[in-house]
């Protein structure tokens, strides 16, 4: 019954895909007058892949279809919503195709408002704006098929509420700024593993010049069985040094005692095959950590190897291993294939 | 023997090839916006343009949206006008688009010759573009140059536009 009623979901988001697709990607002749339709936009990303588990079942999966839809016209105001399915289709060994994991989430649902050139303000569903991967986080955005442990167990990853954000010059870079706070609770659970998180408020400033950097801290509140408030100082950076890319991310949370209250941090390489014949080869090497209250401490590497098939097409092949269990990072063999569309 | 010319043949390419790129460098890139464009209400400094070509200021001071316009990726005076700039090459700039779009912004419209450039500044409001200084006419204004990679706000004193 809950498979049907899945389906039905399935077959409904598609149509009203469709329709929508077939509606906003009318060509627009130079001598018609531009409706407020004609400003719409409409993209997305998809990925698909296996999952060689070190001490499970093999799994594949296509792990989501998102869209995109943005809207923006002359005015100050505009629009930008992401809806996800998540994993229409999953197989595995013992269940193959009877497993029930698809469902839906609106990952952000906001409107922007321009108030001067270096103030803007939104106001809805976005991701939480302290961490670089957690921003960029589309799977042909990274270079990887599993997420750094620290990004998705630490700090909630969506907030619902409101921000003020905007960039100004510095030296010969861009500042950027964003402050932003929670007003409506997260009301719905995603899955089993997502941790819940309220009163969430904070701020991330960030560089963007020959490197990016950034710093971000975090008010919020733990639900759940452990539950805390929690302040989180975040740093992050990106660079590239002889065509390597080195990125990394470090968060330390305190509890209201000024206590350790959980961490985790990754540093990752992204080295060019170039010289060895493969054109736009790279490979990647992960070191990852995290601790969590009551939970101690896990820990992952990652090696593997990624295709940039085209701009915004990757191929990812990879290995991890470690300690502990954690949902979002499985150990094994991985591969996957990301795309935007 | 035959090694020899090919030496003294390498260094007349790796010559020439330094000499094209010294002369590229020697463009004065004009930046430029409609004539008909009260400059001041823009308060426009040269170290926005940085931000107005990431994306990341994409209004004006009274609420009009800023439209940047862009030579094509191969084009030589983007990649002077790009490395001035931005202080990366466009091919390097992937990533960062690709991040862009997945936030709902899209990297700057562009066009395929200057000639286009001046057409969608003069007919686009709201715009900004770059051309070679030599090619500015009647239907726009320059309000800063690129002189040597360096950003200036005085036009220069004498453009070899030969």
């Amino acid at each position: 019954m809950a498979a049907e009623r899945n389906m039905r979901k399935l077959f409904t988001f598609m149509m009203c895909s469709l329709a929508l697709s077939a509606t906003l990607c009318k060509p627009v002749l130079a001598e018609e007058t531009v409706s407020w339709r004609d400003n719409f936009k409409l993209g997305g990303y998809s990925s698909a892949g296996i999952v060689l588990h070190r001490n499970q079942e093999a799994e594949a999966a296509i792990n989501e279809i998102s869209l995109i839809l943005t809207w923006q016209n002359d005015s100050r105001l505009s629009f930008f919503g992401e809806l996800e399915l998540e994993r229409p289709l999953a197989w595995n060994d013992d269940q193959k195709f009877n497993r029930e994991e698809r469902h839906f989430d609106l990952e952000r649902l906001y409107f922007d408002y321009n108030v001067s050139e270096k103030i803007n303000f939104r106001g809805g569903r976005f991701l939480t704006p302290n961490s670089r991967w957690n921003l960029l986080h589309a799977s042909p955005l990274v270079w990887t098929s599993t997420r750094p442990m620290a990004t998705s167990r630490l700090f909630p990853t969506g907030t619902n509420g409101a921000m003020v954000f905007g960039a100004l010059p510095l030296l010969n870079g861009a500042f950027e700024y964003k402050l932003f706070g929670e007003i409506i609770e997260d009301q719905e659970e995603d899955d089993d593993f997502e941790l819940q998180f309220e009163h969430v408020k904070g701020a991330r400033f960030s560089y963007k010049n020959q490197s990016d950097i950034g710093i971000s801290i975090l008010s919020f509140r733990e639900r759940g069985p452990n539950s805390a408030s929690y302040r989180m100082l975040g740093l992050d950076f990106v660079t590239t040094l002889n065509e390597v890319e080195i990125s990394g991310e470090a968060f330390q949370r305190f509890n209201t005692n000024n206590k350790d209250g959980g961490n985790g941090a990754y540093l990752q390489t992204a080295v060019p095959l170039n010289a060895v014949g493969l054109n736009n080869w790279y490979w990647l090497t992960r070191l990852e950590t995290l601790k969590r209250p009551n939970e101690g401490s896990d820990e992952r590497w990652l090696l593997g190897t990624t295709w940039r098939v085209k701009p915004t097409q990757l191929l990812k092949l990879e290995f991890t291993g470690g300690s502990g269990d954690q949902p979002e990072s499985p150990r094994g063999f991985l591969a996957s294939f990301a795309f935007l569309f | 023997m035959i090694k020899f010319f090919i030496f003294i043949a390498s260094l007349c390419v790796i010559q020439m090839t330094n000499t094209a790129l010294a002369e590229d460098n020697k463009v004065v890139i004009a930046i430029i916006v409609a004539s008909n464009q009260n400059v001041d209400e823009l308060r426009l400094a040269p170290n926005q343009l940085n931000l107005i070509y990431w994306r990341k200021q994409l209004y004006w001071p009274k609420g009009l949206r800023i439209k940047p316009v862009n030579l094509s990726t191969e084009h030589p005076l983007r990649l002077q006008f790009s490395q001035s700039v931005l202080g990366s090459a466009p091919k390097t700039q992937i990533d960062y688009w690709n991040g862009q779009y997945f936030n709902g912004v899209l990297p700057p419209y562009s066009v395929n010759s200057e000639e286009a450039v001046l057409r969608y500044v003069t007919q686009t409001k709201g715009s900004i573009g770059y051309v070679n200084a030599c090619n500015i006419d009647e239907r726009v204004q320059a309000v800063f140059w690129i002189i040597q990679n360096q950003m200036s706000t005085h036009a220069p004193e004498h453009i070899d536009c030969k």
